[in-house]
């Protein structure tokens, strides 16, 4: 009962062509998950399937531990990617209208709005039409309702997208007491920085197949130990095995080729009688590993 | 079945509540009456400043009640002229010296019945009786009359009832002429103006429903909503919604009709004669209501496979044109209303609600045909509702696709 969110292996075709291709994942209640990928790699279409908005070709998607899907939608919060709420609506009606569509009572579902929009900053605004606010003020209503009926999983696609520093804040703020009560939370995006911040785990896909998965400190130390950081006044003139140097913040930072051992680079800089202030392996960001799976991937084809 | 309904229900309720807030609603619903109102308003301050408006002509009264009192000439306001016997009456009439005639038989104290004789009288709409203004006049008189008399229990029931009148056309000849011809002419007008309000309101009401569809679908609303609502459920809310709110405006717009009309023809009498059948009214708002229905359900239907808002509304002309073509063909039905084209036209659900409408006014159509052509609507609106439901399903299916006859055919099969 503690998979929140189970898709295995799934499929959907579009035009003779897999658009998601045997894609599976797993998401935990209490955990932040991340679907990576680039524009048109298929994470929209997966979260579609996994809201029974679109049906697969194949696979299976298993919502609260197997609930029925009907039953288990109603405990799901979803932000899709393109938003738009009823322009001539109230903020207010909009959000108990959605409270009330998750099976809450009209009182309950205006109190966690009130309390919903309490947060997000926007009570004042509870009675404005929702053309009278901002794009961003809007995204943050619609956040609200994806929230108000205190969902067991939370779907976001591209949440922070047009929004502000400040309100990007405000809504990771918000997503980590969401994990805190318990919700599991599965957003897309393309800001690495922001899956670094929130994520345990991610699902990297490209042209709709799976490129990596798995817990986001692991993939990195997997790929780290190919990556050096040595902070010295200067550096070596022959650097057997490195394949690119890149001088960051007044470090040297070393990709070894296949084969090179970190150490090799210490030696270096050792036998140059270089004086090092600094040594590090460094793991590297997941936008280098985003890069770099999905060039090899594209590469590959 | 109930989580549906409850569903349906969820969506109705928001639908009908947004939809009902809509400016262009409010102003399109009270329209009508604020037109007649202001038509009443100008008629009423025209004739106050009017130095030499006309005097309204009298009332006539016949008592043919040997031991009662002649008439007064004026009572509470009201002019009557009083006759001996029923022909002296109708010449009265006839010379438009009198503007109706009533007849108090000898046995009034005991049956309450009065005979109204009239010649062209007022717009009475649903009510067959005199106007509000005369009958109040004739009660007036009766019940001053009874007083005069030794009151007897009898004559005091009656004079607590009143009376009722029995109503009786008088021709430019004098002889009674059959009112089925003036019940004709104003049923064939109410079904007139309510084949006219069917197109109205599915040009306003269900392309905007198509219309919203398409919206929200453009803007992803329908995500949120299809994570919490079944298609079939949404949709159907949706339809009822709409339609629901088109009957209130057509309600609003018929009863200040029905409640304001007859208050100008008593002002300005011998203006309209009318009266209509209510129970075949009955059955042209049944027709009406079931062409809304099927005219909606096929805009929602046309909403949900249309991706962007401009192409639900030009897909609409879908459901227009033939409605339209309905239209132009009911001088064909009024010219043979009992004629194969029009039993045809009864029972294709595009033109069967306005052919029956025409057809019930100027031809008496059987119960059985009109129950037999509502079914072929109403059947026709589910099991298009049904049809709607999948397409919409099939559409978002076909997500980020070009729409084309083979995928939508596999979509249609995919949507269960």
């Amino acid at each position: 009962m503690n998979v929140a969110l189970e898709i295995k292996d799934v499929t959907k075709v579009y035009d003779s062509r897999a658009v998601v291709d045997d894609v599976s994942l797993a998401v935990e209640r209490g955990e932040t998950f991340g679907l990576l990928g680039p524009n048109g790699s298929g994470k929209t279409t997966t979260i579609r399937m996994a809201l029974d908005i679109i049906r697969p070709e194949s696979g299976s998607v298993s919502l609260l531990g197997g609930m029925s899907t009907r039953k288990a939608l109603t405990r799901v919060g979803y932000l899709p990617e393109e938003r738009g709420l009823y322009q001539k609506s109230k903020v207010i009606d909009i959000l108990v209208y959605l409270g009330r569509l998750k099976r809450m009572d009209a009182a309950t579902a205006r109190a966690n709005a009130r309390e919903m929009l309490q947060r997000v900053g926007l009570y004042e605004y509870r009675n404005k039409k929702v053309q009278a606010l901002s794009r961003g003020m809007t995204q943050l209503v619609q956040f609200s309702g994806a929230l108000l009926h205190k969902p067991e999983l939370i779907i976001l696609d591209e949440p922070f997208a047009g929004l502000d520093p400040l309100n990007v804040q405000l809504m990771k703020e918000i997503l980590r007491e969401q994990k805190e009560r318990g919700a599991a939370i599965v957003f897309s995006t393309h800001q690495m920085p922001d899956v670094e911040e929130l994520c345990e785990r991610v699902l990297l896909i490209n042209d709709g197949q799976t490129l990596l998965y798995g817990r986001l400190t692991e993939l990195r130390r997997a790929r780290g130990m190919r990556s050096v950081r040595v902070t010295a006044d200067r550096q070596p003139e022959n650097m057997l095995g490195v394949v690119d140097t890149k001088l960051q913040n007044g470090s040297f930072e070393y990709l070894m080729g296949e084969g090179t051992k970190p150490d090799e680079v210490l030696r270096a800089y050792l036998d140059a009688s270089i004086p090092v202030e600094r040594y590090e392996i460094a793991l590297p960001s997941l936008n280098q590993i985003f890069i770099e799976e999905v060039s090899r991937a594209r590469n590959a084809k | 079945m109930l989580e549906t309904l409850s569903e349906m229900r969820l969506i109705f309720v928001e639908e009908l509540r947004r939809f009902t807030r809509g400016k262009g609603y409010i102003i399109l619903t009270l329209a009508v009456p604020t037109i007649l109102l202001v038509v009443m308003g100008v008629i009423l301050t025209v004739r106050a400043v009017s130095p030499d408006r006309e005097e309204p002509r009298p009332i006539g009264i016949v008592v043919l009640l040997s031991d009662w009192a002649a008439a007064s000439d004026d009572l509470q306001g009201f002019r009557f002229l009083a006759f001996s016997t029923r022909q002296e009456g109708i010449n009265a009439l006839t010379e438009e010296t009198v503007k109706e005639v009533f007849v108090i038989p000898e046995d009034y104290p005991k049956t309450g019945r009065v005979e109204w004789l009239h010649g062209k009288g007022a717009f009475s709409g649903l009510n067959s009786g005199p106007s509000g203004t005369s009958s109040a006049a004739v009660r007036a008189f009766l019940r001053t009359a009874l007083a005069g008399e030794q009151m007897t229990p009898e004559l005091l029931a009656r004079a607590v009832v009143g009376a009722t009148f029995e109503r009786v056309r008088i021709g430019k000849d004098g002889l009674p002429v059959e009112e089925d011809a003036d019940t004709k002419v104003g049923t064939i007008v109410v079904s007139l103006v309510f084949t006219l309000l069917l197109v109205f309101s599915i040009m306003i009401g269900a392309a905007s429903l198509g219309e919203a569809i398409a919206e929200e679908k453009e803007n992803r609303m329908i995500d949120v909503l299809l994570t919490s609502v079944k298609p079939l459920s949404l949709m159907a809310g949706k339809v009822l919604a709409i339609g629901t709110a088109q009957l209130i405006m057509i309600t609003v717009w018929v009863g200040s009709v029905v409640v304001i009309v007859p208050r100008i023809a008593d002002v300005i009498p011998s203006v309209f004669e009318f009266p209509i059948d209510l129970g075949l009214l009955v059955w042209v708002l049944a027709f009406f209501l079931a062409g809304y229905f099927v005219s909606s359900v096929i805009m929602a239907g046309i909403g949900a496979a249309a991706t962007k808002v401009q192409e639900a509304n030009q897909l609409a002309f879908l459901v227009i044109i033939p409605l339209l073509a309905s239209v132009y063909v009911l001088g064909l039905i009024l010219s043979n209303p009992g004629g194969g084209l029009a039993r045809v036209l009864s029972f294709i659900p595009f033109t069967a609600p306005s052919a029956m409408m025409m057809r019930l006014a100027v031809d008496g159509v059987s119960r059985l045909e009109s129950l037999a052509s509502l079914a072929v609507i109403v059947a026709t609106g589910m099991a298009l509702l049904w049809v709607s439901a999948r397409v919409f399903r099939a559409s978002l299916l076909m997500y980020g696709q070009r729409p084309n006859l083979r995928r939508m055919i596999r979509a249609l099969r995919e949507a269960g």
